[in-house]
């Protein structure tokens, strides 16, 4: 790969939506870059936000957060918490001036494999143009 | 509901005055217990204390210019398990009562037989400060009273999340208010439940009209407001980005202390005392091998922003953090910075109704469309 910027991406993705996504993507032989390192969390309601800081501190690029549309929750009201928390996340990365626009949040339901490869392709030429994280570089953290 | 009364107070004796006034309420309503600042036996410090003796209410600080903790969190181990089955007078200054608010909605405090008095705050001075004053034989308590209590007036030594403080007075959720600004002379008495009201009224009280209460409490508050944001742009300033943040909290050893004090930290089992960062070598080795090097302690910067993500829609901006760190990070400031900004998305004010819902417990459909 060279010098070329690959971005690192964290993935957090609900059991029920968007991982099912990726599955169906998967299963239907759907191309999207390999930037995204997903992890399976039973609802986006369950994320706690020490997690996402955890992933940018770790050195992670970007963020994205994908759950169930809204009305569609497994577990009734767990992605618009998730969506307030999110909220939160993003007033203060902004107010700390740490770059707010690397974490998405999503909502991608289970059979939209095609939507979930195009919002990986999607958030990683977003975050291959925004370049590297400082967040992760620092070793005092 | 919003009476206002007259409390006559012989002299400028302020806190003689309130702790007399204190017992009439417990004589007529036939209250045995009150939580109040009170002189400790060593005579050098006033705590919250929950007394039952009239004698040793002799003693009682109600308005000492110390807050050595929040009162809040002493009311909540007192009351999180169960109502309490006997009547206490609650004593707390305006930034304890909001604490006392946000706790009870957090179900960590039962309010059921609690009486809630507050008053006008012009602040505290630091714990250290004001033992020192005592140790030294200086009479502090009524330097206070006279002069900014009585007359207003903002002193120079007081903590810095005092002099910012916007909300220095008793908000309607006090069931009784004392008031010393406005009050057009003298000292007034403010009912503003149902529960204040039925407890003054047993007491004869005699009622008082004042002209400008509110408008010189609201002068006072929006002076205040814009020194903030004087110290608001330079705090954004000294923190901007990830680099400015590791230097502003250069001197955090990791002690956890400003989480300790918070009244509005209360888990049971806490994410950052949790076995997650109880790591193996291979953590280390792993973190060593990514970053070149790993500060130790690690998880300084992480512990805060963990936090703030955590509790800054319920900071009430009381300033403990600040006073707990043994190392001076102005921890209050960075945290009020992002309270502001985090408060102002759901238009919450903590501490402000105790039916207004805590923006993490709660949710609408139709809101932030912008995000998903």
């Amino acid at each position: 790969m060279g010098d070329k910027f690959e971005p690192k991406l964290v993935g957090f993705f609900c059991n029920w939506c968007t991982s099912s996504a990726a599955d169906l993507a998967g299963t239907s032989r759907m191309q999207y870059p390999p930037n995204i390192r997903p992890i399976r969390v039973m609802c986006s309601g369950s994320v706690d936000t020490a997690y996402i800081w955890r992933a940018f501190l770790e050195g992670a690029d970007g963020v994205i957060i994908g759950g169930c549309h809204p009305g569609d929750c497994h577990y009734v009201s767990g992605n618009y918490k998730a969506r307030r928390r999110i909220k939160i996340f993003e007033t203060i990365m902004k107010t700390l001036g740490l770059d707010e626009k690397r974490l998405w949040l999503r909502w991608i339901s289970a059979s939209e494999g095609k939507k979930f490869a195009e919002t990986m392709k999607e958030f990683t030429e977003h975050i291959r143009k925004l370049g590297p994280s400082k967040i992760g570089k620092n070793w005092s953290v | 509901m919003g009476e206002r009364f007259q409390l006559k107070i012989a002299g400028d004796d302020l806190n003689k005055g309130i702790k007399d006034f204190l017992i009439q309420i417990m004589d007529k309503n036939k209250i045995n217990n009150v939580v109040v600042p009170l002189l400790i036996p060593s005579k050098n410090n006033v705590f919250p204390t929950f007394v039952r003796s009239k004698e040793l209410l002799e003693d009682a600080k109600p308005v000492a210019p110390v807050l050595p903790i929040s009162t809040a969190t002493m009311v909540s181990k007192i009351t999180k398990l169960s109502p309490s089955p006997e009547k206490i007078l609650v004593f707390l200054k305006p930034c304890e009562l909001r604490a006392v608010l946000e706790l009870t909605k957090f179900k960590q405090i039962t309010l059921d037989n609690l009486i809630l008095i507050s008053y006008d705050c012009m602040g505290a001075y630091k714990t250290e400060f004001y033992e020192e004053a005592l140790s030294g034989g200086k009479d502090i308590d009524s330097e206070y009273v006279s002069k900014n209590l009585l007359k207003g007036e903002q002193d120079e030594n007081i903590r810095d999340a005092c002099k910012l403080c916007e909300n220095f007075f008793p908000t309607a959720f006090a069931d009784i208010g004392i008031g010393f600004i406005g009050t057009d002379g003298g000292v007034i008495i403010e009912s503003n439940t149902e529960k204040g009201e039925e407890t003054l009224s047993k007491l004869g009280l005699e009622k008082k009209e004042v002209k400008d209460r509110d408008g010189k409490l609201e002068k006072i508050s929006r002076k205040r407001k814009e020194e903030w944001e004087k110290v608001r742009k330079d705090i954004k300033g000294e923190t901007e980005g990830i680099d400015n943040l590791v230097k502003y909290f250069s001197k955090c050893i990791d002690c956890h202390n400003c989480m300790s004090q918070c009244p509005i930290c209360f888990c049971r089992e806490c994410f950052w005392e949790s076995p997650t960062f109880e790591f193996t070598p291979l953590n280390f080795l792993g973190w060593a091998k990514k970053r070149g090097a790993v500060k130790l302690p690690t998880d300084t910067i992480f512990f805060h922003l963990g936090r703030l993500t955590h509790m800054a829609t319920s900071c009430i901006a009381c300033g403990l953090c600040s006073d707990a760190c043994p190392n001076d990070i102005k921890v209050y400031e960075l945290f009020h910075l992002v309270a502001d900004d985090t408060q102002a998305v759901f238009d919450y004010k903590p501490g402000r109704d105790l039916e207004e819902e805590v923006p993490l417990v709660t949710f609408k459909e139709d809101e932030l469309k912008e995000l998903g």
